[in-house]
């Protein structure tokens, strides 16, 4: 489609804005492809602005393209969906995509046969093995066996010349002999793309990538060399680590590596400007420290696990001499709490003073403890699983309370996210850290306020409004003496907790409950430390059988939410969706008491899921 | 201290420097130039642009300089804008592209960022027919050439 010179009256290519794509593309990046499809449909001259925003992404995620690929090699070619024709529109618009996310196999050679496809700063590989092609699935060919009745891989020809004795075919995957040819192809075309653009950014492998990792050690190093612009990269570890020194030298842009599973060398390549490093496997403590030792601006480390291998108080060498400047870490499992806990506090924490932030799988004691000593900057600690709690909840476990004493030293603490934070509404007046006013974002089940139940709700209800004064207190039977009473006494109690928490001013997200009872439940496996194991357990209760947590604030006027008019930096608020007891009345208070309050969550009475924004609604 | 900046219409601006120098343009102009009285002409920038544009500075005197990232993460694209920001782009839409202009042009990111949302926010969620209502378009497509365009980019359907 040539640019015409047609007349519109748009005032959106208006004298100059014309002659400035990049206006387009900065407008188009606020935008989502559906949107974009609709304005390179608006006319010709829109067309010519924006068709670069639209292909300047490309994430074949969508199920429309799973819809279109499906037909790819299909001998029907239903709707001309067919290689050619996908062939000419990426020949057509390849050389707009800067960043491609594949989630098929064929978007390889798509991409590679295009020649303009030259100028990609991200490529992201996400699945090539599982979605399958018309032929494919259809193929009932059995793949060839060999002598002892092995299943063999399957080779094709040789895309380059340079491809003689590179690639592996891989055997152990379950395929047809269709798919095996297709897998043959499409890793081919995959480094042939990554060869042929240099000025990638970012290069990363996610889950079942395997297959593109059966090749020669020595065209993977010339290949990854090449990429000298070359900041993030996500791949699997064997390969990466035996070309390490060899590759420090050849990427110096390098900031980001993230390494999935597989072995676990002890020798660190220096790389200088590494800032990021996820190691998804179980590392030793050597590595551990190998790592930090040679990576000298190391910023954040995230591994799986490390598993201490050394005796107690032997082999000081390990621990480097001079202090890690690492402010980030994370650790997503504890495999043998006891010991671990013990060198996380004594050889691991010592070794960090600049850490800011803090995540773990489960919080022990040691550690907490070692965090307070060792690490006076930590701002932030998350911990993230849920069965543990740091905190005395009433009949579920004894009191694990070392977070007082973090609080206590780090002045600076401001987030504390714990999957499972539980407070009892008396013990929470006792607790020091709930009067850390640095304190930023506080997600916290408070329970136990002794609420009246629904029964002695009505018969308080019941009472005649003159009858509760004092002194006609005479004229009340037993029981409703002990419902006013017990209301009294839990109002008070509210009333306390409330003021508490009221001083908190620093808060810009205050969740009483919602968060911590919801996303866990309604999605099964996804929670704050997205450690991606499925909550299964909850404290005391069957997940099956969730019930909302009891007996939590009542967020009325009269009981007390008043006193939480000092948080002028709310901006999100999460409750208990149960008896919440809010109201009209309540919702204009908190709009009129917190000028930044975005988001309220809980709203939703009982078991809805989204949280509920009051955007635009006073 | 402050700076004198001239609009295309002759027209001085007095601001203090800290505003002017919200455009990365002046900063390094004022930079490169070290101590100096003599004003600063803007010929790309009509003085009714140019009012607009020295009220955002002023607004946002103090932010802190931000270094935006590009990134392919469509979730992170976020339309969020700030309620100051949102009144103060409620414009005719010439003058919104008018200031997205001389935000390009004297390198005020957030400026730039905030106006190119706002047209972002405009054409959201709109068929291509609503889009040429609201920007005053005529569709000079023929049928089959709007259907040749909707069949290359099937895969932007998704909602």
């Amino acid at each position: 489609m040539s640019s015409m010179s047609v007349t519109t009256h748009s005032s959106l290519p208006s004298r100059d804005i014309a002659g400035l794509p990049q206006l387009y593309l900065h407008i188009g990046s606020h935008l989502a492809p559906p949107d974009l499809l609709s304005c390179v449909l608006v006319c010709h001259q829109w067309y010519e602005h924006f068709i670069p925003a639209l292909w300047h992404t490309l994430d074949t995620s969508s199920t429309t393209w799973r819809h279109i690929l499906a037909h790819y090699d299909s001998d029907l070619s239903i709707g001309k969906q067919d290689e050619q024709w996908l062939q000419d529109i990426f020949n057509k618009h390849g050389h707009y995509i800067r960043h491609l996310h594949i989630h098929h196999r064929e978007i390889f050679q798509l991409a590679n046969l295009s020649e303009g496809c030259t100028q990609l700063q991200s490529l992201r590989v996400y699945d090539i093995e599982s979605n399958l092609t018309a032929k494919e699935k259809n193929a009932q060919e059995l793949r060839p066996r060999d002598a002892r009745g092995q299943l063999q891989g399957l080779e094709g020809s040789l895309l380059s010349p340079e491809f003689e004795g590179v690639f592996q075919p891989c055997p152990e995957l379950p395929r047809s002999l269709v798919q095996h040819k297709r897998d043959w192809y499409a890793i081919q075309h995959l480094w042939l793309l990554i060869a042929k653009n240099s000025e990638l950014r970012t290069l990363c492998f996610y889950n079942h990538v395997y297959l593109a990792f059966r090749l020669a050690s020595d065209y993977f190093h010339d290949t990854v060399a090449g990429l000298s612009y070359l900041e993030e990269l996500e791949c699997h570890s064997d390969l990466f680590i035996n070309l390490g020194t060899l590759l420090s030298r050849q990427l110096p842009s390098l900031r980001r590596l993230t390494l999935i599973d597989q072995g676990d060398s002890e020798q660190w390549p220096l790389f200088h400007g590494l800032e990021y490093l996820n190691l998804r496997y179980n590392v030793t403590d050597r590595t551990f420290f190998h790592a930090l030792k040679h990576l000298p601006n190391l910023d954040t480390f995230v591994v799986k696990s490390i598993y201490f291998r050394f005796a107690l108080k032997q082999d000081n060498g390990t621990i480097p001499e001079t202090p890690s400047r690492l402010k980030r870490l994370e650790i997503s499992e504890i495999k043998k709490p006891e010991r671990e806990d013990y060198e996380l506090a004594h050889r691991i924490l010592p070794a960090l003073p600049h850490l800011t932030s803090f995540k773990i799988s489960q919080l022990y004691p040691l550690t907490a403890n070692g965090l307070s000593v060792h690490c006076p900057n930590l701002e932030r600690l998350e911990q993230g699983q849920e069965e543990y709690t740091l905190l005395p909840v009433r009949g579920v476990r004894p009191a694990v309370n070392s977070l007082n004493a973090l609080l206590q030293t780090c002045s600076k603490f401001k987030e504390f996210v714990g999957v499972r934070l539980q407070v009892d509404a008396e013990d929470i007046l006792r607790q020091r850290w709930a009067s850390c006013e640095s304190l930023e974002v506080l997600p916290c089940q408070i329970s136990g306020f002794g609420r009246l139940t629904k029964d002695e709700n009505e018969l308080y209800d019941a009472i005649p409004e003159s009858k509760l004064q004092k002194e006609l207190h005479h004229m009340l039977s037993k029981e409703e003496i002990r419902v006013v009473e017990k209301r009294k006494r839990s109002r008070e109690l509210q009333e306390k907790v409330c003021a508490r928490l009221g001083e908190l001013t620093h808060l810009t997200e205050l969740d009483l409950g919602y968060f911590l009872d919801k996303s866990s439940h309604q999605t099964g496996t996804q929670y704050v430390g997205n450690y991606g194991q499925p909550a299964q357990q909850r404290v005391g209760r069957n997940a099956s059988n969730y019930e909302p947590v009891q007996d939590t604030l009542e967020l009325t006027l009269d009981s007390g939410l008043r006193r939480l008019a000092g948080l002028k930096n709310l901006e999100v608020f999460g409750f208990e969706g149960m008896d919440h007891g809010i109201g009209e009345a309540e919702l204009r208070w908190m709009v009129a008491n917190w000028p930044k309050i975005r988001v309220l969550r809980g709203l939703d009475v009982g078991r809805g899921v989204s949280g509920f924004s009051v955007e635009g609604w006073f | 201290m402050t700076v004198i900046l001239v609009s295309s219409d002759n027209q001085d601006f007095k601001v203090d420097k800290e505003v002017a120098e919200r455009s990365i343009l002046i900063k390094n102009m004022l930079e490169d130039v070290g101590e100096s009285d003599s004003p600063i002409p803007l010929p790309n920038v009509t003085s009714a642009v140019l009012t607009k544009v020295i009220e955002y500075c002023e607004h946002h005197r103090n932010d802190p300089v931000q270094v935006p990232e590009e990134t392919d993460d469509p979730r992170k694209r976020s339309n969020d804008i700030e309620e100051w920001d949102m009144k103060f782009m409620q414009v005719d839409q010439e003058m919104l592209f008018e200031i997205i202009l001389a935000a390009n042009y004297l390198d005020i990111k957030p400026l730039l960022d905030v106006g190119c949302k706002t047209v972002a926010n405009i054409i959201k969620g709109k068929t291509p027919e609503e889009i040429r209502k609201a920007f005053n378009i005529v569709n000079d497509f023929t049928p089959e050439e709007e259907a040749q365009i909707k069949k290359e980019n099937e895969w932007a359907e998704d909602r």
